[in-house]
């Protein structure tokens, strides 16, 4: 065995050791980060990894839940699984997780690799590790400071995927970017997709302001005839023909009401009702089959999953239960994707919206211009009472969203401050004792400690 | 104040152009023009190969869009071959975001040159590193408020104007040019959606617009500041933010 490889390999185990025992709860990337600052070469060192049985998951949007729901699926049908569930998703993080599956003989010990990887990261992790299975679960608009614009994304995917061979790839069908990877088709590259049916959340494009996306082929502009998501669903180029095609696996029914949903008359428990979900459970009904996991197995285990996180968080204050919807920043499919969980609750209800700054690195900025890419139509719709804008420099422009969306102004609160006692006092002050509360986690945590203090 | 015309607003490929919540530029010229009392009809040509008619234009709409649609969106305008005259004759044309590079003489990708239209004297270089913060700057008339997401640098030449000058955040290059203005065509790095932000500005383009239609002056909408409540608020708040905040150090201000 290298020396340099085996000295990494110690001190990340006993670095994960110690972090174990004295703080159960933090430390996901420092092991790993200690490996490979001691050994650069350290993920192509771990002997026994399998190619065959090496699945990494990437995207925009779905692809931790994704990644949960395979990794459950794969140890209900009793096979092993090394995975970094609990969230670092570049080279540290992927590290982390092997160090915890790997002997001090170097050797990988477990039936399956899944792992979860940023999409900026997967060139970087594919340079060391080489799956034979790769999932695009999107590639959509997200994070703009770091990414600015998804052809961006689009174009590093596009290179690991040319760059590797044997190689799998799932596809999400209904999303243009990932489907247009199938372009890099080649020997040795094996295309399979994943879709979901049009289903009673499907929407179509807003009559006046409805905007789609360009092609991701010819650049011309893409028509969806329904959307199962924003930025999913059926679509073409009446320019260049690309479009959604029949895909491997389709899931062809949803029932929200029962929880259920149908793929080739086999009906599966539908654990979460967020329609992103329905792509993971896609994916996950597209990998068993070509992994060869028996579809009863799959049905048993889409029974009891519980997704890590994916708890509803909620707090009560002063009478009111306060329902948090967490969403990406600067992310506005799964801003959409909040907006339309809370209209699907057709009580009368309280819409607290707080984006605030942009802060996940200096310069910090005031961007919410991604609010304009989400529809308002179908929440404004579902009776809300009061809309409680919060947030000390852009609660203004969160309020002018609204007004634009055609909320009157009578029914709009405006909380300019980070102030949680002034932002919990406007909840309270509103009528209806049911609120669904749309900010970043910090603020959420902020104003949970707030309430309980009281 | 009314005026009895309407105002036609070309929104040029909004599927296409359509990266950072564009939309919202079209429905801020409906919407503000609505509140000072003039009606914007707004005409959206949706497939690149569809012709559009600038004799019924006042203003023409290009939203931001990816670097990968910019040889399309030149090809695109290239096909109208009065686009020129129409802008020497005082169209108004409103570009944001990278879109405005098509309107400039030359691209400079990483792998390669674009001619653009030569409607702008400026070239544009594409960055490394993608740029994102907050843009304030000044015109000759007013402040603008957006922000900016920023993948190349641009560069005027020396016959071209900026069309402001940066209080804060990057402009065009770091240095104090913002964007480009050539009569009534006026590139803005600003996104926010910019005219959202910044309702003082669509009235000055629907101005510029009526200006051209030989509207009299007194027929002209007026920025009445009762009515923007909301966004003197925000660029308040913005100003302050921006003046207390951890700054990069290629900002300015």
């Amino acid at each position: 065995m290298n020396p340099v490889f085996f000295v990494a390999l110690v001190a990340g185990k006993l670095c994960a050791l110690l972090i174990r025992i004295l703080a159960p709860r933090r430390g996901t990337n420092i092991p790993g980060l200690i490996a490979v600052k001691i050994d650069k070469k350290f993920l192509t060192r771990v002997q026994g990894i399998d190619p065959a049985k090496t699945i990494f998951i990437t995207g925009t949007n779905g692809k931790s839940t994704s990644t949960n729901l395979v990794v459950h699926t794969l140890k209900s049908a009793g096979l092993s699984v090394c995975s970094n569930l609990e969230g670092a998703n570049m080279q540290p993080g992927v590290a982390t997780a092997l160090l915890g599956a790997t002997t001090l003989g170097g050797r990988f010990t477990k039936d399956y690799l899944v792992l979860e990887i940023d999409e900026r990261s997967l060139g970087l992790v594919c340079a060391d590790l080489k799956p034979g299975h790769l999932c695009v679960m999107n590639i959509q608009k997200d994070q703009v400071q770091r990414n600015g614009e998804p052809d961006y994304i689009f174009q590093k995917i596009r290179t690991v995927v040319s760059s590797l061979s044997n190689l799998s790839i799932y596809l999400n069908n209904d999303e243009p970017r990932s489907l247009a990877l199938a372009d890099s088709w080649r020997e040795g590259l094996k295309v399979v997709t994943f879709s979901v049916a049009k289903n009673s959340r499907s929407s179509v494009m807003e009559a006046d302001w409805g905007v789609t996306m360009p092609c991701p082929r010819c650049h011309d502009a893409l028509e969806f005839s329904h959307m199962t998501i924003a930025g999913m669903g059926s679509f073409h180029c009446v320019s260049c023909g690309f479009r959604s095609g029949s895909a491997a696996t389709v899931i062809d029914s949803v029932d929200y009401a029962t929880s259920t949903f149908t793929s080739e008359s086999v009906s599966y428990h539908l654990a979460y009702q967020a329609a992103f979900f329905v792509y993971s459970c896609s994916l996950c009904l597209c990998l068993a089959a070509e992994l060869g996991v028996d579809t009863d197995k799959v049905v048993k285990a889409l029974e009891s999953f519980e997704n890590i996180g994916g708890r509803m968080e909620s707090f009560t204050y002063s009478g009111k239960e306060i329902f948090y919807v967490r969403i990406k920043q600067e992310n506005p499919e799964t801003l959409q994707s909040a907006f339309d969980t809370m209209a699907e609750d057709s009580h009368t209800k309280v819409v607290s919206l707080g984006p605030d700054i942009v802060s996940d690195f200096v310069p910090h900025y005031s961007n919410t211009f991604y609010t304009f890419d989400c529809n308002l139509e179908p929440l404004i719709s579902s009776g809300v009472e009061r809309w409680v804008c919060f947030g000390g420099v852009t609660a203004w422009d969160t309020a002018n969203r609204l007004r634009y969306a055609g909320v009157p102004d009578d029914r709009i609160v405006i909380v300019d401050s980070d102030d949680t006692q002034q932002i919990l006092d406007a909840l309270v002050a509103c009528k209806t004792d049911k609120v669904h509360l749309i900010t970043w986690m910090k603020m959420y945590t902020d104003l949970k400690e707030r309430a309980h203090e009281r | 104040m009314s005026v009895d015309a309407k105002v036609n607003l070309l929104w040029l490929w909004p599927d296409i152009l359509n990266l950072h919540g564009d939309r919202g530029n079209a429905m801020a010229f409906q919407r503000i023009g609505h509140l000072c009392g003039v009606e914007v009809e707004v005409t959206r040509v949706t497939q690149l190969s569809q012709g559009f008619d600038l004799e019924k234009a006042d203003i023409v709409l290009l939203g931001s869009g990816e670097i990968v649609v910019l040889l399309r969106i030149i090809e695109a305008l290239s096909g109208n071959p009065q686009l020129g005259s129409w802008i020497d004759d005082g169209g108004v044309l409103f570009a944001v975001g990278t879109t405005g590079s098509a309107l400039g003489r030359v691209i400079h990708r990483r792998d390669g040159k674009i001619a653009g239209l030569g409607l702008l004297d400026m070239e544009s270089h594409e960055r490394k590193m993608i740029l994102g913060d907050d843009l304030i700057y000044k015109t000759q008339d007013m402040t603008i408020y957006g922000s900016q997401v920023h993948m190349m640098d641009v560069h005027l030449g020396p016959s071209q104007s900026s069309f402001g000058s940066v209080t804060y955040g990057y402009g065009n290059n770091g240095g104090s040019d913002e964007g480009a203005v050539r009569q009534n065509l006026v590139y803005t790095n600003a996104l926010g959606p910019v005219l959202v932000k910044n309702p003082w500005l669509v009235v000055d383009l629907i101005n510029r617009a009526l200006v051209r239609r030989g509207i009299a002056e007194e027929d002209r909408l007026v920025c009445d500041p009762a009515l923007f409540r909301f966004e003197l608020a925000s660029a308040e708040a913005i100003q302050r933010f921006n003046d207390s905040k951890e700054k990069p150090q290629w900002a300015r201000g």
